[in-house]
């Protein structure tokens, strides 16, 4: 590592180095690995390794057991490569992750669902209670269902983004039916807009210092 | 023959007009002919036109890409349209069975259901009928087909053809004809030649949307010129506003094909749109706008690109082999396509297997690269320069190549136009056979 630093100081010193960092449970194996690439300074951290099955809390744990050997001020960049839920997103970003690195967008569009979840928070909101934590089943629809075949309405209403300005659900749900690549890239167009516009309420959020109350009205609606 | 000085621009305006000295002419104007076909300059047998249509204007010589199932595979309208092409090909056959023709009229046609804003060709769903189904027998009644989808056995009459190609709504509607494999012979062609003759007029009174539809028939006869010449003075004697020739690129030589468009062009009224159904690559195209075809369609260009072709200027590329691993060109220099602009063949050549957007990429290169070969061909017959341009596209289509094949030469003589360009002493000589 050190010697691929140095090298790359030489030959490109505008380029940022990451780490991958695994998060383990194995926690005395995390401080010293730390320690050392702190001192490397090193751009960012990847932290990689949570597995499907995570659930929130235990999600939590484990970024935890990295984040408490990092210094608070001039904390390295964190990139987190995970599910991508909403849920996720939300949890890990109050945490402290700056990136997230997933397909969260690109899997549901191949499987035919397009992202339906709400982002714009309204103004007045009641401090709902956690109803549900959803996982990897965020809000969907699913667009092979029979029931989208008349349906002439966008993918999604009050969308702005390209698929949903320019077609409608049945057409999409024809497109699927005939298993036509048009069908995923309009998903996918759809889907990557839609995954954006949340993070773009997220940082919305950050800046405002709502984040909480943001986060527990979209997960209770 | 002044030309269009805005022949080049990328909007069409509206054609400079020639005098109107037919009624015809300024019934179309008023909407009750849903074709009119302005031709503004003519070199040789080739002719450079605005063909006028529902759905908005088109240039001619124009390549039809096909949007099978109600789109171009991986292709929005979108992008499409941004290309320039303002006509496209669906298939009546798909579309029969999924979504169906009463759908369809429920969706208010293919137009509003893929958001396509400009001109639809359907065709009848002979072709496919005949080379897709498990089963397929056909009868003077109609075809009897085995439906793709649900196996179901299914029945089309003419007069069914047409009713489902009312209900898609596409600007050009293809009649019913008798298919048969182009190497057929005996019999069973002159039989087909007869029965298409009296399926079109079986066609013209089934449809329903004289006033925003046209009808082209479809001239069959195999390479048979005998049987072409039947069928032709047959067909051209229904009110038709175009027509097409069919029944070739199916597996002839070179040699009878380039035959029987000449033959057919030659006797296809002057002044109504000629469709050569099924072509093709771009060499055919440009050989058959000099034989005096004015529209083409083929799944090629498209197809190909999923397997990893360009068609670029100088011949295919072959986006898979070794030799592009390394070549940070990208696929033709100078070209302006979304992909050209930002990809190279490296990049290219390392996605292809594995992303779907691979294919994507040069799709959009192909499109781009025949609509600008036909509108090189449409502004070069106005210009006066057309000759010119064959030439250069030989030069640079056949550059990698040993020799241009002497079916092209064959078919460019009978057209008319002087081939300058030649790869060796022999081909000059006219001796080699290639």
């Amino acid at each position: 590592m050190c010697i691929r630093d140095r090298e790359l100081k030489e030959t490109a010193p505008d380029v940022k180095v990451l780490a991958p960092v695994l998060l383990t449970k194995f926690q005395e194996l995390l401080e010293g690995h730390i320690q050392s690439l702190l001192q490397q300074n090193v751009a960012g951290l990847f932290l990689y390794g949570l597995s499907k099955n995570d659930d929130a809390e235990t999600r939590a744990k484990r970024l935890q057991e990295v984040i408490t050997h990092l210094p608070k001020e001039g904390k390295p960049l964190l990139f987190l490569s995970g599910n991508g839920t909403p849920e996720e997103v939300l949890q890990c970003t109050a945490l402290g992750v700056d990136i997230f690195e997933t397909d969260y967008p690109f899997v549901h569009a191949e499987k035919g669902f397009a992202l339906s979840f709400e982002v714009k928070m309204p103004e007045e909101t009641v401090e709902g209670e956690r109803k549900q934590e959803f996982g990897r089943n965020a809000k969907t629809i699913s667009l092979k269902e029979e029931k989208y075949l008349r349906d002439v309405g966008p993918l999604v209403e009050g969308c702005e983004c390209f698929a949903c300005k320019n077609h409608t659900r049945a057409y999409v749900h024809h497109l699927l039916r005939c298993d036509e690549m048009t069908g995923f890239v309009l998903l996918t167009i759809h889907n990557v807009a839609r995954y954006s516009d949340l993070f773009a309420e997220v940082r919305k959020h950050l800046s405002a210092g709502t984040l909480d109350r943001f986060s527990s009205w979209f997960l209770s609606t | 023959m002044s030309a269009d000085k805005n022949a080049n621009a990328p909007e069409l305006s509206e054609a400079s007009a020639e005098p109107r000295k037919r009624v015809k002419e300024d019934e179309a104007m008023l909407g009750k002919i849903p074709l009119r076909f302005n031709i503004l300059a003519r070199y040789k047998r080739a002719r450079a036109s605005v063909l006028t249509l529902p759905h908005g204007d088109v240039r001619t010589p124009v390549y039809m890409p096909v949007g099978t199932k109600a789109t171009l595979k991986g292709i929005t309208s979108e992008e499409l349209a941004n290309i320039g092409y303002r006509l496209c090909l669906s298939n009546t056959y798909h579309l029969a069975s999924i979504p169906g023709a009463d759908l369809m009229a429920e969706y208010g046609g293919l137009h509003k259901f893929m958001n396509w804003p400009y001109n639809l060709l359907t065709d009848s769903g002979g072709f496919q009928m005949v080379s897709l189904s498990q089963l397929c027998e056909i009868t003077e009644e109609g075809v009897e087909f085995e439906n793709p989808y649900d196996k179901r056995k299914m029945f089309m009459r003419p007069e069914d053809s047409i009713h489902i190609q009312n209900a898609i709504g596409a600007d050009i509607v293809m009649a019913l004809d008798d298919v048969v494999k182009t190497t057929t012979v005996g019999p069973r062609v002159e039989e087909a030649c007869d029965r298409t003759i009296r399926w079109i007029d079986r066609c013209l009174v089934a449809h329903r949307r004289k006033e925003e539809q046209n009808v082209f028939p479809i001239v069959q006869g195999a390479v048979d010129l005998k049987l072409r010449e039947r069928c032709l003075s047959a067909l051209i004697q229904r009110e038709a506003n175009g027509f097409a020739i069919g029944g070739l690129a199916g597996g002839e030589s070179k040699d009878d094909f380039w035959k029987v468009v000449a033959f057919c062009t030659e006797r296809l009224p002057e002044e109504k749109p000629r469709y050569l159904m099924g072509v093709g690559y771009p060499v055919d195209l440009v050989v058959c706008a000099c034989l005096g075809v004015d529209m083409f369609d083929c799944v090629f260009p498209t197809r190909t690109a999923r397997f990893g072709v360009a068609l670029t200027r100088y011949g295919e590329v072959k986006i898979k082999n070794s030799e592009q691993r390394d070549d940070f060109r990208p696929l033709q220099e100078g070209c302006q396509c979304p992909t050209c602009k930002k990809f190279t063949r490296t990049y290219l050549n390392s996605i292809m297997t594995k992303a779907g957007v691979s294919c994507h990429l040069l799709t959009l290169h192909n499109l781009h690269y025949l609509f600008n070969l036909m509108l090189g061909i449409h502004n070069s017959i106005i210009d006066g320069t057309l000759e010119d341009y064959v030439n250069r596209f030989l030069e640079d289509y056949f550059s990698q190549e040993k020799s241009i094949p002497k079916w092209v030469l064959d078919a460019l003589e009978k057209a008319e136009i002087n081939v300058k360009v030649y790869k060796n002493e022999e081909q000059k000589n006219g001796s080699t056979t290639a």
